[in-house]
């Protein structure tokens, strides 16, 4: 497909001149507070993400370059159902899974820390 | 203009060229904006339906898409970081997701569109009369929902095969002398 915006939108080995990408990308909880002085974000996105397209994303919709990107995959955890609620609960013979996931840790250059640091108050 | 997009459309502005674009920087800051001062609500309006959506250009549409998944990872961050994962307008994440349907579907009908223009600029004509029908009521069918908006962008052999494109030459000119002799 041709390039109708001139201008290098998202270019991977998978997802090649792709204008409409659809993943997701949701901070685990407060690992943005150490995110100035390590310059590092944990996400958690879906199983089929490879590392090449989760940097040309942050790429394309936050403007920052990711020097490195490191993923694990989660499976998710095993849970026994629960009948009834408060003192009448009882556990039923019938296990699930909660979905599986995968986590990704960015690391970013050093200039680019100050984007998430709180402004001083100037005394 | 949609108020649950307030935060990200209005980074946009329209240019002289009808194209968007971003008023303020993009950073990672988009991630983390939901800290709402005690006792507002973060209050919302409708999603983008396909109707509101089929009139925009391609460059458009690839923009709104790409606001709807900042606003989107926004909001997941904002529910996982909430307590109890709960959001504080829970409605605002089912209206991102429908309003990104709206966007796939649009772009569904000029895909279908393209489609159907292909298979009959290749029917031969010993093809039977009922096929050849069939793809016509289609494309007319089509050609009213997509209107004049250009298919495949860049590729100008398939913009000829498009009627609504079509201008005629000769009606304008006139039209052109016709204000020349009122001044």
């Amino acid at each position: 497909m041709i390039n109708p915006l001139n201008k290098p939108a998202l270019g991977t080995r998978l997802m090649n001149h792709v204008f409409f990408p659809n993943l997701k990308l949701q901070v685990i909880r407060n690992t943005q507070k150490s995110f100035p002085t390590d310059g590092k974000l944990m996400f958690k996105t879906n199983c089929d993400v490879g590392k090449v397209d989760i940097k040309t994303y942050v790429k394309a919709l936050y403007g920052t370059p990711v020097d490195k990107v490191n993923t694990i995959n989660v499976q998710g955890r095993i849970k026994q159902a629960i009948k009834g609620f408060g003192r009448k609960a009882s556990r039923i013979n019938y296990k699930y899974k909660t979905t599986d996931y995968k986590k990704a840790i960015i690391t970013v250059d050093e200039s680019l820390k100050s984007q998430l640091s709180r402004k001083k108050l100037n005394k | 203009m949609n108020q649950i997009f307030r935060s990200g459309i209005s980074k946009l502005i329209r240019d002289n060229n009808g194209l968007y674009q971003r008023k303020a920087e993009k950073s990672l800051k988009d991630l983390f904006e939901h800290n709402y001062a005690k006792g507002t609500y973060p209050h919302a309006g409708r999603s983008w339906e396909a109707k509101d959506l089929r009139g925009k250009s391609f460059n458009d549409l690839h923009e709104i898409w790409f606001e709807l998944s900042i606003e989107r990872n926004k909001l997941l961050t904002e529910k996982a970081s909430n307590k109890g994962n709960t959001l504080e307008n829970p409605l605002r994440l089912r209206k991102v997701k429908k309003s990104m349907a709206a966007v796939k579907t649009v772009l569904g009908e000029r895909d279908t569109l393209k489609k159907t223009l292909y298979l009959l600029k290749n029917e031969s004509n010993d093809a039977p009369k009922n096929r050849i029908e069939e793809l016509k009521e289609k494309v007319a069918k089509l050609s009213i929902l997509v209107g004049a908006v250009s298919l495949s962008p860049g590729l100008k052999e398939l913009e000829s095969l498009q009627t609504a494109l079509k201008v005629d030459e000769n009606l304008e000119k006139n039209i052109d002398l016709l204000v020349e002799n009122k001044k």
